[in-house]
């Protein structure tokens, strides 16, 4: 690490700073543009992980109007560089889509949320027409109610490749927005030739509740319970990153015992939102008996979360310095017969599926090679599968993640079938840790009292593995005022998407909705 | 770790389906004949009670007299992220309207971690359903009686160890 910052010092000397985990540098748009593929190239950033676009309007201590953050990551130190750009509203910002290709979603939401300004074309935006009249996360934003809105057109250009002949046989197929299996809100639009899928488009967006805007809207202590809601799938992950962001932000100690607790649920999380996935995996194939093989871990789970805070879904378990309730009395034991229930499960789902010829022929494609989806920014199980060894609580441990013993499943190929077994090895691996945990919980209090519950004047970032990848907030806070300046989610949903034409291109049309389950996309993540 | 390579090799599809066979037969009897047998219970006269946090209705405290303990002091309405209660009264007396839009509480507990008096408290009355929006808004005398089942005895009888894994 030393020697890495020393290179970096030595390149671009004072204007880089060092501030707790994080390198910050800030530079000037286009200077920036040109570092880019040096970034890229000489230090190895090979991964954006996130854009964050702030309005600095009515802030008195910025000059410019906008001020646009770069979260970049070099994957062998871990070392996670933040350079900050500020921009008037005239400058045009050119795009890193030929650097980081992962950058491209990211630079249209820049662009149709904060109206940011782009010297290329950047295609089509997927959350406002272009006639929305108003960018939503300006700060001084007025929605027009009544006004006319078009709709999103999501149809495909005509294919240069082939002829007109060719072009005949093609057929546009849509799935969603509303399909069983896909558990959300996301349409798919399939060019099909025959049985087989030569382009796809996929529309989101129908899950959008404004949660960044909202989050401007609410005082600090009660932002958590819309963090909570920020993924109904995982809430306490959520309300996990977002604990530690604030606590992190104001070097707060938690008690031992709290971190302890929060890795039990964190991990218990893990283990529900995988097995969410496996029995989607199992529905798009059309086994229902592993559906509910599924449904009845979840269950196990969510009687867990049940009789720890009253709460199934939304457990409203985490507060700022801890958590709020202790572990009941006989509430381990009971921990303990679950997850012997659950292995019970596994097995049976191992012996049903693993292996299984049906099983593997169905499963073996759309493969994600592990380049391409360090490129798109794809994190989690999904990254996992191809072969990187990219896990956060590894790289990057938190509470007592460095002490237990536990490790991360590899995949081989990147298909659907190596994604479901590295999300099996996980839940073996979760349910391990939380044996591990329990075994020696640490007594005493499990949470502190915390007045003063505003992040100092700045940005912050903080994030955490989720059970689909790095689920990560940046926060900027001016210090003083009830409400935060302005909350941007790295989901790690809205990144993996972007796999998916590629993933089921010339693949069976059985074959789309499989390997959009196996993605494990989920709609609050995904729209925000 | 690297996940092992046979994984990657199909079974012989004869043992497979066996196995498979085997495993699901093995799930019928059980269910069917085994400990595990009754899986539902007769909701809602009785329900699980997993613990005694309770994310329910917020529902008043009483005292003896069946008096509220709440002071009108405000707290719980400034916590409220979905402004759902609404309450005026002088500080220090019963409040004068105290209303809580069930359409709007989306059941978080923050009203009750503020309160000083301990004047209101998360219930596990969980069955709220209305024909009008306005009838989901709650006074101040309906909810001195919401949030407490009709046969409070019951309620208990089954706890988390009848349920089915
Ligand atoms: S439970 Fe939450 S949303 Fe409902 S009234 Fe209380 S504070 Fe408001
Ligand atoms: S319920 Fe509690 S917090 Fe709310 S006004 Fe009454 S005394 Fe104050």
């Amino acid at each position: 690490m030393f020697d890495f910052y020393d290179q970096l010092k030595q390149e671009f000397g004072e204007n880089l700073k060092k501030k707790d985990s994080f390198l910050e540098m800030k530079l000037e748009a286009v200077h920036f543009h040109q570092l880019a593929s040096q970034l890229k190239n000489k230090f190895g950033f090979i991964f954006l992980s996130d854009i964050c676009g702030v309005d600095n309007k009515g802030d008195s201590k910025k000059e410019k109007r906008f001020t646009i953050i770069y979260h970049l990551l070099n994957l062998e130190e871990y070392c996670h560089l933040r350079i900050s750009i500020d921009i008037d509203e005239e400058t045009k910002l050119s795009s890193v889509g030929a650097t980081w290709p992962s950058s491209k979603r990211l630079e249209l939401e820049l662009r149709d949320l904060l109206g940011i300004l782009f010297d290329t074309e950047l295609g089509a935006g997927f959350l406002n027409p272009s006639d929305y009249g108003g960018f939503p996360l300006r700060k001084d934003f007025t929605p027009n109610v009544n006004g006319p809105v078009s709709i999103l057109s999501t149809s495909f250009p005509d294919d240069p490749s082939i002829d007109a002949d060719q072009r005949g046989v093609r057929s546009w197929v849509n799935i969603g927005p509303h399909h069983p299996v896909m558990k959300n809100n996301v349409r798919m639009i399939l060019e099909l030739e025959g049985e087989y899928i030569r382009r796809c488009q996929y529309e989101t967006g129908f899950h959008h509740r404004g949660f960044e805007k909202q989050a401007e809207k609410l005082p600090w202590p009660t932002l958590i319970t819309l963090i909570e809601r920020l993924n109904s799938q995982a809430p306490f992950m959520c309300t996990s990153t977002w604990c530690h962001l604030i606590e992190n932000s104001l070097k707060l100690q938690i008690p031992e015992r709290a971190m302890a607790i929060r890795m039990v649920f964190i991990e218990l999380t893990r283990i529900q939102d995988h097995l969410e996935c496996i029995a989607s995996c199992a529905v798009a194939a059309g086994n229902e008996s592993v559906y509910f093989i599924c449904q009845q871990g979840r269950e196990l789970v969510y009687e867990l979360f049940e009789r720890m805070s009253g709460s199934r879904l939304n457990p409203a378990l985490n507060c700022i310095g801890g958590v709020k309730y202790d572990i009941p009395i006989g509430w381990i034991t009971d921990c303990f017969e679950a997850l012997k229930k659950m292995d019970d499960l596994l097995t049976h789902i191992e012996t049903l599926f693993t292996r299984s010829s049906i099983w593997l022929d169905r499963n073996m494609v759309s493969e994600i090679n592990a380049g391409r989806a360090l490129d798109l920014g794809i994190t989690g199980p999904v990254l996992r599968s191809c072969g990187v060894n990219y896990d956060l609580r590894k790289v990057n441990p938190i509470y007592f993640y460095s002490d237990v013993e536990f490790e991360i499943p590899l995949g081989v190929r990147g298909e659907n079938y190596d994604r479901y077994l590295v999300r099996m090895e996980e839940i073996r691996q979760s349910i391990s840790i939380v044996i591990q945990v329990l075994d020696n919980l640490p007594i005493g209090e499990v949470s502190k009292i915390v007045e003063n519950q505003i992040p100092p004047a700045g940005i912050h970032y903080s994030s955490l593995e989720s059970s689909n990848g790095e689920l990560g907030f940046t926060v900027v806070s001016d210090g003083e005022s009830d409400f935060p300046w302005r909350l941007k989610v790295r989901s790690p949903s809205f990144m993996n998407i972007i796999a998916l034409p590629e993933m089921i291109q010339n693949r069976l049309l059985d074959d789309a909705l499989m390997s959009f389950s196996s993605l494990n996309i989920n709609p609050g993540e995904l729209d925000r | 770790m690297i996940l092992k390579n046979e994984y990657y090799k199909a079974k012989s599809l004869t043992l497979g389906v066996m196995k498979s066979f085997l495993s699901m037969s093995y799930n019928v009897i059980r269910r069917l004949y085994g400990a595990e047998k009754i899986t539902t219970i007769n909701y809602p006269i009785e329900s699980y009670l997993y613990s005694k946090n309770q994310m329910g209705l917020p529902r008043l405290v009483l005292d003896k007299k069946g008096r509220s303990l709440c002071t009108s002091c405000d707290a719980c309405q400034k916590v409220c992220p979905t402004n759902a209660l609404d309450i005026s009264g002088k500080e220090g007396q019963e409040p004068e309207v105290f209303n809580l839009d069930v359409g709007k509480c989306i059941f978080c507990g923050w009203c009750a971690d503020v309160c000083a008096d301990k004047a209101i408290e998360m219930s596990d009355e969980h069955i709220i359903a209305a024909h009008a929006e306005e009838s989901l808004i709650f006074s101040f005398n309906e909810l001195k009686s919401k949030g407490r089942r009709p046969n409070p005895e019951i309620k208990n009888q089954v706890n988390s160890e009848g349920m089915e894994g």
